[in-house]
């Protein structure tokens, strides 16, 4: 029996979270320098194989002496019917999402905020890119790439409520929320990233960003607002602000397939929601 | 002769560290998982877990899947589920369709493992659910030294597994319709075989636990699989 992998697993998660704790969304030993190398597991204490417990034989229940009947007692006075307790106070209804952006057509959302898109490749003349197609709930963007790239994204934008095209940028304080409730999918990959934006938007990218896994239909993802899901990425330069004080200041939120091999790559976005 | 054949039968059954062989199992029955292809952990980790895997926690539930419980009616005594093939594999395609546990602070898993963390023995490759079943942990360790990245996840029913070949291993999603969709690839070599295992356990609130699986807050609930499969 191998008795080493629980302990070997348990070592595993001691430094695993430990690199966690430091680097983010993403890891590897092999370029990150500030990920610690995980602790080694205690020495592992052989544990037995475990033989099932034998199940105990049943034991007899004792014969019950014979009870005397009881002398019968006078009928109570029946109590006074109290009067019934006040209902209690209906449970608090969760408090419901802040919609962010409910499509409702192909360049703005229910909320006034524009829906606006943008495609990027290395070598920008072999990217075509589409329109905004709006259906059912959702936008869809797709751009495609005539040959691979090293780097590449088709990008649908959807801004804070209020903010539509060419207006006065009004970010939203969106500090006070504790998740993000997205709807995403792409027919063509397997990833989109989501970038949090603020005003003025980071034109390197270098914001909070997640990462989904995504199926080519529509799901609903519940990311959490916190450095561990939106890390800045890890070409950028540590951050002058915290995310708390970046959501201070919402502007815009970017969802990004960054396939770059040849052909057509898309990305759906349906309704965004800030989650209290 | 027949006695002999079977002898060898078996030690390459529960010792073969191969290239993969065609592994299937779809969890029909009822009772406990197949014993000839799954050992079912019955002992505690220790910290970070805050669960002990038991015998009781794991079973088929006659519906065609597999149930890895977590069982939290006594709170200071939580029991959770874990089981892994006798057989190790080296490199193939390993799926598996599954509802991840939604329990704040617990994981379930998909994963290959061998080896002593700490040591250079030790390799893995993993699918974890944590965070509620909506976070996605994939991760590789060569020799001792890890290649992680984590993605939001929509929670439910999924088809989803690992590649691993001599020089990478690439994770997929599986959609309806049967199509791949590769979503990461690291390249890297690992040779040493690996049992698959699964389990699904809660942390013990200790910073490490909270920084991995996050917060867990009491409750219990299952993880369910449907199949699981090795090919070459």
């Amino acid at each position: 029996m191998d008795t080493t992998i629980p302990l070997a697993r348990l070592g595993t998660l001691m430094g695993l979270v430990a690199t966690l704790a430091l680097a983010g969304c993403g890891g590897d030993d092999s370029v990150a320098s500030t990920a610690p190398a995980p602790s080694p597991a205690a020495a592992p204490t052989p544990a037995p194989t475990p033989a099932p417990a034998p199940t105990p034989a049943p034991t007899p229940a004792p014969t019950p002496a014979p009870t005397p009947a009881p002398t019968p007692a006078p009928a109570p006075t029946p109590a006074p019917t109290p009067a019934p307790a006040p209902a209690p106070a209906p449970a608090p209804a969760p408090t419901p999402d802040t919609a962010f952006a409910t499509p409702a057509d192909a360049s703005s959302t229910a909320e006034g905020g524009a829906v606006a898109s943008y495609a990027y490749a290395a070598t920008a003349t072999d990217q075509t890119a589409g329109s905004v197609v709006y259906a059912s709930g959702a936008e869809t963007f797709s751009a495609t790439l005539a040959s691979v790239q090293s780097y590449a994204g088709a990008a649908l934008r959807v801004h804070a409520p209020g903010n539509a095209a060419g207006g006065t940028a009004t970010p939203l304080d969106a500090s006070g929320f504790s998740q993000l409730r997205i709807h995403l999918a792409s027919t063509t990959d397997g990833t989109l990233t989501i970038k949090l934006q603020p005003s003025p938007v980071a034109p390197d990218g270098c914001t909070p960003t997640a990462q989904a896994v995504v199926s080519a239909t529509l799901g609903e993802f519940v990311i959490d607002l916190n450095d561990t899901s939106f890390a800045v990425p890890s070409y950028c330069a540590a951050p002058a602000t915290t995310l708390r004080q970046m959501l201070a200041g919402l502007y815009a939120i970017d969802v990004i397939n960054d396939a770059t091999g040849a052909g057509s790559h898309d990305v759906v976005l349906g309704s965004v929601s800030l989650v209290p | 002769m027949r006695r002999f054949i079977t002898a060898l039968a078996l030690a390459a059954s529960f010792t073969s560290a191969a290239h993969a062989t065609n592994f299937f199992d779809g969890f029909d029955g009822s009772g406990g998982p197949n014993g000839a292809s799954w050992q079912t952990s019955n002992w505690r980790n220790g910290a970070p877990f805050g669960c002990t895997f038991a015998y009781s926690e794991v079973w088929l539930g006659g519906n065609g899947n597999l149930t890895l419980n977590v069982n939290s009616s006594v709170p200071s005594a939580v029991k959770c589920a874990e089981v892994r093939t006798w057989q190790s594999f080296t490199y193939g395609k390993f799926v598996v369709r599954m509802q991840p546990g939604t329990i704040a602070g617990a994981d379930s898993s998909f994963f290959l493992y061998t080896g002593t963390a700490g040591t250079s023995s030790h390799n893995e490759i993993d699918i974890e659910f944590i965070n509620g079943g909506r976070t996605l942990h994939t991760n590789v360790w060569t020799a001792d030294r890890q290649n992680w990245q984590q993605y939001a996840v929509s929670t439910g029913w999924r088809t989803i597994g690992f590649e691993w070949r001599p020089t990478y291993v690439r994770w997929f999603n599986v959609s309806d319709s049967g199509v791949e969709t590769e979503f990461r690839r690291v390249y890297t070599t690992i040779s040493a075989p690996m049992q698959l295992m699964l389990n699904h356990w809660v942390g013990d609130n200790s910073a490490g636990a909270k920084n991995f699986v996050g917060q867990y807050n009491g409750g219990g609930g299952a993880a369910y699989y449907d199949w699981v499969k090795v090919s070459d």
